[in-house]
């Protein structure tokens, strides 16, 4: 009788039912729209950094450094402590399904002296990488690097981008230089070979700009040294597929040195009439100690497949002489990341503060409603109904309007999002282009969102039906006589 | 055993800063069964005496005795209870739910509370009462298509549903045409007589009091005379015999 009642006077009280429905609705409609865009935001960028670029996890040297993920725009990473080990023990677990190293940073391109501008890149193992990341570069001419090959994957962005601007074409099997600047070693000057052009699928943004480039080439732009990485020169063993890579000569490297700019590269031994050997004695201590560290690694990528991250990394604290921190995909996309979560927290803040506006204009609306109906809710007092009857009643009507206006809301909300999807929401600017992954983003309805939406209409109801409650539960029997 | 007492009742309400003194020590008894007119001109006291008898209102000061019940000191809950079990009420405007039809309107009470009725029972009780107040053929009308005097039919069911041992009205005519209210008070006698309901109804109408087997007027917050007629005293069909 209760809901019939509620339900009879929401259709006799049109007018009122409407402005608080519609309110409720458009409510409601922003909240699964906006939810759902950043949803499919979010999951679409976590679906493309974790397939793409970072796995499920992100093992790093757990130093208090700025370090950033993308190639080192903010400080130059630090080398896992202990790589061998930390690898070997996640190898053991049986969650990890894959893993992978990886080296970044920033390098100055140029390609016949003439200076091209800032590269980004991935110092990757090639069997692990393309392993863990099958199909996930796609070639536009050349082939993958190979293990123990020094060379470079140059983006396809970047390729354009060097052309628009400087009229050069980088093109497979040229070379070209990689200038990197450190504080153990000073400038390096690299010359690599390129082996292929190519993009990573679904990338936007910075991610378009990433090039790949063997380990090696990047541990010396970078100073990854045995002494820059404080382990002793005997300790830095190899591995098969690294130890050819070790100390790679430069290819031509005499050329080098006919540029008084790189003067302060790598000596060349026996190019001169001097006997620098006499002078300097016997460096092999030295040069031991300036070896380049094949186990210097600034993260260890890892698949877990369906196992949970805490199970797998659980013991990673207990690793002697380890130092690690373990991050997830949120971490590695940066700033992009925190971008869509901060929208998010912004959306969330302007619906709490529409929330607030629509409990008040229900509430004023309800107490409006409750006096109107003062005498009704004496006479029902006065035949006996007690004070939660009336309680009961007052909720079952606010919550059946909210509710039933909830739904309209869900699914105007929903039908939005079905058009959007099949339209598309295009990125009209880079800033867009990075948010949404793409040029163009494809938003799906978000079930935590429904959920979302329902609880928070049910909120906002049983809030905003407190005051007019209360007033109604005020209301005395003697009402009845006073119609 | 009286079924409804007042003794030495006072009521004062503030107006502004000073008090108005409605009822002044009023005290009477009503018996079961009888048919009572609660009369006196506007302001008299009468709609404050029936506000207290029907516990929807409280004495400042005095005794207030529902069913042999002090209701003083009763909670909100017990008086409620009280009113929902033992007091059945008629409203000058009928104070009909407008969105529910008659027979939700008279079945409505039976909601409010406990019943020992099945629903089967409740069906046939309600369709007994709405037959009884001869709206039959108006069950499923809601009161805004419905006339002055058969929106207080209903309600007159209403009040009866619960099977109260008292049904107050208060001035249950007095938004009725002559002939209308005749036929009310005539209904509400024959439910009197049919149920052995106590009914207690204010008014100011002197054909309506005239009906009533117990009268008690009341003027300036004081009983002026209570008693009963020839009617309440088999033999003596002439005389009005103080009570």
């Amino acid at each position: 009788m209760i809901f019939k009642i509620a339900w009879r006077n929401l259709l006799e009280y049109r007018t009122k039912t409407l402005i608080i429905g519609v309110l409720v609705a458009l409510g409601v409609g922003v909240l699964v729209i906006g939810n759902s865009v950043l949803e499919s935001i979010t999951r679409g960028m976590e679906a493309s950094y974790v397939e793409n670029f970072t796995g499920d996890l992100i093992v790093r040297n757990g130093s208090d450094e700025a370090v950033e993920f993308m190639g080192g725009f903010g400080a130059v990473p630090p080398a896992i402590t202990g790589f061998t080990e930390v690898e070997a023990y996640l190898q053991k677990q049986g969650g990890v399904v894959a893993s992978t190293p990886l080296l970044t940073s920033t390098a100055s391109l140029s390609k016949d002296d003439e200076t091209l501008g800032a590269a980004i890149l991935w110092g990757v193992q090639p069997s692990s990488y393309f392993r863990m990341f099958p199909g996930k570069f796609i070639l536009t001419d050349g082939e993958l690097l190979r293990g123990g090959e020094p060379g470079i994957l140059l983006s396809q962005a970047l390729v354009d981008q060097v052309f628009e601007t400087h009229g050069v074409e980088l093109r497979v099997g040229e070379t070209v230089l990689l200038s990197g600047q450190n504080n153990t070693t000073g400038t390096k000057i690299r010359e690599v070979k390129v082996r292929g052009v190519g993009y990573y699928e679904n990338s936007a943004g910075l991610l378009d700009l990433i090039s790949l480039v063997d380990a090696n080439t990047l541990r010396a732009l970078t100073g990854l040294t045995a002494v820059g990485t404080e382990s002793t020169p005997d300790a830095a063993s190899d591995t098969a597929a690294s130890a050819a890579n070790e100390n790679a000569p430069l290819e031509d490297g005499d050329e080098l040195f006919d540029d008084a700019l790189v003067t302060e590269a790598e000596s060349a031994p026996g190019t001169a009439e001097i006997d620098f050997d006499d002078i300097l004695g016997d460096t092999s201590v030295r040069d031991g100690y300036l070896a380049l560290d094949n186990h210097a690694w600034h993260f260890l990528l890892v698949d877990l497949g369906e196992a949970a991250p805490d199970a797998v990394t659980a013991g990673l604290g207990t690793l002697n002489g380890t130092d690690l921190v373990v991050e997830d995909w949120r971490w590695g996309a940066g700033i992009v990341a925190d971008l869509a979560f901060t929208l998010r927290t912004i959306l969330n803040a302007v619906i709490l503060v529409i929330a607030i506006v629509a409990v008040t204009i229900i509430m004023n609306t309800l107490v409006i409603s409750v006096t109107e109906r003062m005498g009704e809710i004496g006479t029902i007092r006065a035949m006996g109904g007690q004070k939660g009857f009336v309680r009961r009643l007052i909720t079952t009507e606010v919550l059946t309007l909210t509710l039933l206006f909830g739904l309209v809301g869900v699914a105007f909300g929903g039908l939005t999002i079905g058009v959007l999807n099949v339209l598309g929401l295009p990125a009209g600017n880079l800033f867009l282009q990075v948010l949404f992954g793409g040029p163009v983003l494809r938003p799906v309805l978000s079930i935590s969102a429904l959920y979302v939406s329902v609880i928070a209409v049910a909120v906002i109801g049983v809030v905003a039906s407190l005051y007019p409650t209360s007033v109604a539960l005020g209301v005395s029997p003697v009402r009845a006589m006073q119609k | 055993m009286a079924i409804a007492e007042l003794n030495n009742v006072k009521k004062t309400y503030p107006l502004g800063k000073t008090e108005v003194h409605a009822l002044k020590g009023v005290s009477f008894a009503i018996e079961k069964g009888d048919f009572v007119s609660i009369a006196g001109p506007s302001g008299s006291g009468k709609s404050t005496i029936l506000n207290l008898l029907g516990c929807i209102d409280t004495a400042s000061s005095g005794q207030v005795l529902i069913g042999g019940v002090e209701t003083t000191g009763l909670s909100d809950k017990q008086i409620t209870t009280l009113r929902h079990e033992v007091l059945g009420f008629i409203f000058q405007s009928f104070n009909l739910i407008p969105v529910l039809n008659v027979f939700e309107n008279v079945e409505f009470p039976l909601l409010l509370g406990k019943s020992s009725l099945s629903k089967r029972e409740k069906a046939k009780w309600i369709d007994h009462l709405i037959d009884a107040v001869g709206l039959a053929n108006w069950r499923t009308h809601k009161p805004n298509e419905l006339s002055g005097g058969q929106r207080q039919r209903v309600a007159i069911a209403r009040a009866l549903a619960t099977k109260p041992g008292i049904v107050l009205a208060d001035e249950p005519t007095a938004n009725l045409d002559s002939v209308t209210s005749q036929g009310i008070i005539d209904l509400m006698k024959q439910m009197n007589r049919d149920l052995e309901t106590t009914f207690i109804f204010s008014t100011h109408d002197q054909d309506i009091v005239s009906i009533a087997d117990h009268v008690i007027r009341i003027q300036d917050g004081l009983v002026l005379r209570d008693y009963k007629t020839a009617r309440s005293t088999p033999g003596r069909e002439d005389a009005w015999v103080s009570a």
